[in-house]
């Protein structure tokens, strides 16, 4: 699965180091057509250069904001609670919704993520299916229901 | 954190013992000096009370001597003069020792160098009436002595004595007052100094009983314990998030496999597709499974009241959901209150419970019976169904992980829910055990201590 999204019309950072996962999630929100405003990254380090415009993503327009992050906590070189502790611990990127969408079943990592300001929080199931529908469930309510504030 | 632990007792207790050395020394310092004033006071008292006898002691002397002088100078007689000597020997003593007892006070020093020649005079006026009476006769000597010009020197003598005595007894009461005083301030020194150094003591006392007992009997356990925790911790971990992971690959694919190409796979094709999928949600049960057991043997006990009846109740009629349309006679008896996790003790009567409506699923009638027994030290309680039973020669084997004695067509389920019962049973200090006859039923028991 290759990213084919330009990257200053990106609508869904989904920050995912299992291929298999991203495809899931890609399939489930691409039933509410928003399949070319996903942008994926494998890691923490890459997650954080996309969100800050840092890296190779110096170019990346300011003006366009993200309408929510697909975070997964266990991730190669920065994990997922540290990418979490910088974007809600920075001005211009706190308001961004974060939700969680992990393996992890773990009280500790639940509370953690809360702790640190995650929007929402969601176990990915094992069965497919169920993954799916609480996926595109939860696209569809940061995308179309919820309405986020304005970024400048 | 443990090792920062280690080291605040260990400093703890230092300082302890160090506060406990100050306290004492500066106790026997205290005494030490109070004793040292103690006796420089009493010191000073026996001088004011010789000062005093002195001067009583001299001027007596004094007016004895007089009377002798006067006795010879009327009679004549030689032994009226017989004490003469010896008194003048001793009022010289007295004086001797009025100039050393007062060699430190310059007060009396001065009334001392005033009355020496005072005495002088009166000696020598003493004397001159002797020698008058010896040589010139009785007229002359009784004229000498009617002059009375040593009543003068006695006077003065007497009135210097008079202030010398005043000064000694103002001393005295100066003394006495101090002494008083430090006697006070040594006792409660001493008094509150050993209180608080032996209570010091006794913390110090606590904190090496902590710090060595408890460090030989807890580190390694304390250290083994913790590894334990981190490396069940990680496991967990990695179970719950790398083994599901490619679960719901194989299965998701499996999904779109089916969307995606359904119209060129027959019935047989579909049918393997649902063995994938269908497989694959039990491994995910399995690993769910293997994650609760695998916690519970860490998980920390968090012990209360436990309102055993109610409990039960509950979960039976939350297990009872499953199959709302069965006959099932439902027989509750006295189950008495008792201390445990109450999530853990839910857990053990959901596991018993949904056995025994799942074993009497083939039964007509089925019958589950709970009640309890009490031994005193400890309650048993019991489950009790007509359902399927089982061999009593495997009964070693119904406690175990994953081990199952009836096929999963028979009964579903992961074989974990009794190897659950019994974790929690024993780590409440407790026991689990149960008996069967195949097709008649079984009863579970469960024995935990009172506390």
């Amino acid at each position: 699965m290759e990213n084919t999204t330009n990257i200053n019309e990106v609508d869904v950072l989904m920050v995912e180091d299992s291929p298999n996962d991203a495809e899931l999630i890609v399939r489930a929100l691409s039933k509410l057509n928003i399949a070319n405003k996903i942008y994926w990254v494998k890691d923490g380090e890459e997650a954080v250069d996309f969100i800050f415009r840092t890296g190779k993503y110096t170019a990346r327009n300011e003006n366009f904001p993200l309408k929510v992050i697909l975070l997964d906590l266990k991730l190669p070189k920065v994990n997922g609670l540290e990418v979490l502790t910088k974007i809600k611990g920075n001005e211009s990127t706190k308001t961004i919704p974060v939700v969680i969408v992990t393996s992890s079943q773990e009280e500790k990592d639940l509370k953690e993520a809360y702790r640190l300001g995650a929007n929402s929080y969601i176990v990915k199931p094992i069965d497919a299916s169920s993954f799916i529908k609480a996926l595109s469930e939860a696209g569809l309510y940061w995308l179309a229901i919820n309405k986020p504030p304005i970024i400048k | 954190m443990v090792l920062s632990k280690k080291i605040s007792v260990k400093t703890l207790t230092a300082v302890l013992i160090f506060l406990v050395v100050v306290v004492f020394l500066m106790v026997s310092l205290f005494s030490y000096q109070a004793l040292l004033r103690i006796d420089t006071d009493e010191y000073g008292m026996i001088h004011s009370y010789q000062v005093q006898s002195s001067l009583d002691m001299l001027i007596s002397d004094l007016g004895d001597m007089e009377t002798a002088e006067r006795g010879y100078v009327i009679t004549g007689q030689k032994s009226f003069l017989q004490p003469y000597a010896a008194l003048l020997a001793d009022a010289d003593e007295q004086f001797r020792a009025l100039q050393g007892s007062t060699a430190d006070n310059a007060v009396q020093q001065q009334y001392l160098s005033e009355m020496k020649p005072l005495i002088g005079a009166k000696i020598a006026d003493l004397q001159g009436n002797i020698s008058l009476r010896a040589n010139g006769g009785f007229g002359a000597a009784q004229a000498s002595v009617s002059l009375d010009k040593g009543k003068a020197f006695t006077n003065s003598i007497k009135a210097i004595g008079a202030n010398m005595e005043t000064e000694e007894t103002s001393l005295l009461q100066i003394r006495t007052n101090d002494l008083t005083q430090s006697d006070v301030m040594t006792k409660s020194i001493v008094l509150w100094g050993s209180i608080m150094g032996f209570l010091l003591a006794l913390l110090v006392d606590y904190a090496i009983y902590k710090f060595v007992i408890g460090e030989m009997v807890r580190k390694p356990l304390l250290e083994e314990a913790l590894k334990a925790d981190k490396e069940t911790e990680a496991f967990s971990y990695s179970v719950s998030h790398d083994l599901r992971a490619p679960l719901r690959a194989i299965d998701g694919f499996t999904q779109i496999l089916v969307e995606d190409y359904g119209g060129k796979l027959d019935d047989e094709g579909k049918r393997i597709a649902e063995v994938i999928r269908a497989s694959t949600v039990q491994m995910g049960k399995l690993i769910d499974s293997l994650l609760s057991f695998s916690r519970l043997g860490h998980a920390e006990i968090k012990e209360v009241s436990i309102a055993m009846g109610a409990l039960a109740d509950e979960v039976y009629k939350e297990a009872r959901k499953i199959s709302p349309d069965r006959n099932i006679e439902f027989v509750m008896g006295t189950l008495p209150d008792i201390k445990g996790d109450a999530d853990m003790i839910r857990q053990v009567w959901t596991n018993l419970f949904t056995n025994a409506i799942k074993f009497t699923g083939k039964k007509e009638k089925a019958k589950i019976e709970v009640g309890s027994t009490d031994n005193g030290k400890s309650i048993t309680y019991y489950v009790k169904d007509n359902g399927a039973g089982f061999d009593m020669q495997y009964v070693g084997k119904l406690f175990g992980v994953f081990q199952r004695l009836h096929s999963v067509e028979e009964f579903e389920g992961t074989g974990i829910g009794l190897a659950n019962v019994k974790r929690i049973v024993e780590r409440h200090g407790g026991t689990v055990r149960a008996e069967g006859k195949v097709g008649e039923g079984s009863t579970f028991y469960f024995t935990l201590p009172k506390k």
